[in-house]
């Protein structure tokens, strides 16, 4: 089956800046495909060439099997965008946003009422669809700014930070409109920096940092790229090159990173255990200010492809 | 073309909501155009009485006759005792000598006096001293007609005989109006209404227009745009005739403000946009496009909206001084005049006088037409290559 999205070979330079290098993905009806990485990974650069706003340096991108560069206009059609920024007009209400964009896809009379109503109520605007938009609030803002990107009933939605800078309670609310978008077998790329975003929505997943993809599969798939077991992180006055020498010397202890008085280390399920770990470390000599033992998770693993933190 | 006017008529709705801009395009300009048509009203002599003080220092029966005449002249005169001459101030001042009306019984030559402050508008001088002499002609003209020959035998029924022919009205009178290559310097309403329509079409459309260009751009529902089926040409397409129609209303609410003025008489302001009203308005259609493009370029030039706030009140103000709306073309020096020939506003004023003041039609101003078409080409070409609609 032809994907609704396929992006080859993608690849963005600004001067001497390389933003994008080479990304290929593809995403299928009815999925939604996560981009994680940090601010400036180029996340918002690709969806740019992605929906025609930037000429690609190299590579191609494709929406169900049309050319972005070579029919512009059918593509974009299939397509809504909704930007990282909340691009509305606020001194008009939130049905007169609704219906400008609305109209700018051709749609007319009770098409376009029908639509609208549907979408304020999808939103959760209906009761305030007149008033200007000036005076909601960043979530709203925020809610009105996808509904904007729908109105035409696109199959393939593009979301650049769609929950950047509102509470949780308004971000919950985003996060569940997605997943009713998609459960009409429409197609979401999603690009976020909040990890649990991404773990809780997104079927798969990218890891973007300095324009490559660095990683790419489901949550299990990436996170079974650390390995099974527990994540020991322990802190203290020791160097680097001392716990790397006493974690080769303890069975079922493998390191994830480390540097100088901060170390993460996967504690092999199949191994001895946590205890086990703490007393060969012990024994060799270390000391340390902090322990902690989880489960890891996608910064985890982020840390280990980047050596650095996804907030960074 | 659909999508074009789309855009213009959501981006015109925009425009017309906020109170600012109301402020601008309604209540501003109106009020400018009054304030100047009543300070520029007295901008020429011809239709208003001369202030001169007069000192009559003979006070006999013929000098005081003599000062009926100045009145009857257009003359608002002021009369000061010769005791207090001294100490009175004045503009223009006539000194009516001592012996003033035996000498004129007695056929003898005598010499009025006029004096002027230095400081004096030479323009109502020049104009005080043709009707000095209009008035010495009718004084003569009524001294033959009333052909008495000595002092001693005037009686008071002489004397109001006299008085009688002097408050005549003229037998003849000369009609001067300007023809052929003649040109009359537009002044009063005739000056100002013309040009504060011109002026706040560009104010209203320059600094409105490109604060929200700017405002788009920095927000992002340009770029937004960008990303539906709207080609880039036709988003800015859009944009720019939103302009011209925001341009076209500040035009049509200006002329009907114009002529609603000049109806009603307000503060005595007399002024019509002639029989030809319509080509004042078709006349308006380049320069409307020329201020559109010029604000399609500000807006793709400014970075913030205060930039576009404060630099579009000053692109406003240069091109209603340089352009003639302030003040006529015809009192500005010769460079002057020749650098406001590349502003659009020079050529509205062109047109706007060549309908308003001298009668033309439609073939009156193509020429202007033509470059203020030129101008809006110009400009909305440098405009559409500075725009950054992409974000």
């Amino acid at each position: 089956m032809t994907p609704v999205l396929e992006v080859r070979d993608l690849r963005k330079v600004f001067g001497d800046l390389v933003a994008v290098d080479g990304i290929s993905f593809a995403v299928g009806e009815g999925e939604i495909y996560g981009f994680l990485g940090p601010n400036g990974a180029g996340k918002t650069t690709t969806i740019s060439m992605i929906c025609g706003l930037l000429k690609p340096t190299e590579g191609e991108v494709l929406v169900q099997g049309l050319s972005v560069a070579d029919d512009p206009r059918a593509v974009k059609r299939r397509m809504g965008v909704v930007p990282q920024e909340v691009a509305l007009y606020e001194e008009l209400s939130a049905r007169a946003n609704l219906e400008f964009w609305g109209g700018i896809f051709d749609l007319r009379g009770k098409e376009m009422k029908d639509r609208v109503a549907e979408l304020l109520d999808q939103v959760g605007l209906d009761e305030r669809a007149s008033e200007p938009v000036k005076n909601f609030s960043g979530g709203m803002k925020r809610r009105l700014n996808l509904a904007m990107g729908l109105v035409h009933d696109p199959q393939l939605i593009l979301l650049d930070e769609p929950t950047v800078g509102i509470d949780p309670q308004a971000r919950h609310k985003i996060l569940e409109i997605v997943k009713q978008i998609v459960a009409k077998g429409r197609t979401v790329l999603y690009t976020t920096h909040y990890l649990e975003e991404a773990e809780d929505l997104c079927d798969r997943l990218a890891i973007i940092d300095n324009g490559c993809i660095l990683a790419e599969g489901s949550v299990d798939e990436l996170k079974a790229q650390l390995g099974e077991g527990s994540l020991l992180t322990v802190q203290g006055g020791f160097g680097a090159a001392d716990l790397t020498t006493a974690a080769s010397g303890v069975s079922g202890l493998q390191p994830v990173e480390i540097a100088d008085g901060r170390g993460m280390l996967l504690v092999g399920r199949d191994g001895p255990g946590v205890s086990h770990a703490l007393e060969g470390l012990f024994q060799a000599g270390l000391t340390f200010d902090d322990i902690s033992i989880k489960e890891p998770n996608l910064e985890d693993l982020f840390l280990r492809l980047t050596g650095r933190e996804l907030r960074d | 073309m659909r999508r074009i006017w789309h855009l213009a008529l959501h981006d015109t709705r925009l425009f017309l909501v906020a109170r600012e801009n109301l402020f601008f395009m309604f209540l501003m300009p109106v009020m400018f155009m009054l304030f100047f048509s009543v300070v520029f009203r007295g901008n020429g002599p011809t239709d208003v009485s001369i202030s001169l003080q007069v000192v009559d220092r003979d006070s006999g029966f013929l000098s005081r006759a003599f000062v009926k005449q100045l009145e009857s002249g257009r003359f608002d005169v002021v009369a000061v005792a010769p005791a207090a001459a001294d100490s009175t101030a004045y503009i223009r001042r006539l000194i009516i000598p001592v012996g003033f009306t035996d000498s004129v019984l007695a056929h003898r030559p005598v010499d009025v006096a006029l004096t002027k402050k230095s400081d004096s508008n030479l323009e109502y001088d020049a104009a005080a001293e043709v009707r000095l002499r209009q008035v010495q002609a009718r004084f003569l003209g009524a001294l033959a007609r009333w052909n008495q020959e000595a002092v001693s035998e005037i009686s008071v029924a002489d004397q109001e005989a006299l008085l009688a022919l002097i408050a005549e009205q003229p037998r003849l009178t000369v009609a001067a109006e300007f023809a052929g290559s003649g040109r009359p310097v537009p002044s009063g309403a005739g000056q100002s209404i013309p040009g504060m329509l011109a002026m706040f079409m560009v104010m209203t459309v320059a600094i409105g227009g490109s604060e929200s260009l700017t405002r788009e751009k920095l927000g992002g529902t340009l770029a937004r745009l960008a990303t539906t089926t709207y080609s880039t040409g036709e988003i800015l397409g859009g944009k720019l005739l939103h302009l011209v129609l925001v341009g076209m209303v500040q035009a049509m609410v200006l002329m009907a403000a114009g002529q609603a003025i000049g109806r009603l008489g307000l503060f005595g302001i007399d002024f019509s946009w002639g029989p030809r009203y319509w080509v004042v308005l078709v006349g308006l259609v380049p320069y409307a496009f020329a201020v559109g493009g010029v604000t399609l370029l500000l807006g793709g030039l400014f970075r913030t909206t205060q930039q576009a706030e404060s630099l579009g009140w000053m692109v406003g103000m240069v091109f209603a001084a340089l352009g003639g709306c302030w003040w006529p073309l015809e009192i500005m020096p010769r460079g002057a005049q020749i650098l406001g020939g590349f502003f659009p506003t020079f050529w509205a004023m062109k047109a706007l006088h060549a309908v308003v003041t001298f009668g033309r039609g439609l073939d009156g101003i193509l020429l202007p037409m033509a470059v203020l078409a030129g101008f809006g080409a110009l400009f909305a070409w440098l405009g559409a290559r500075t725009m950054k609609v992409t974000g």
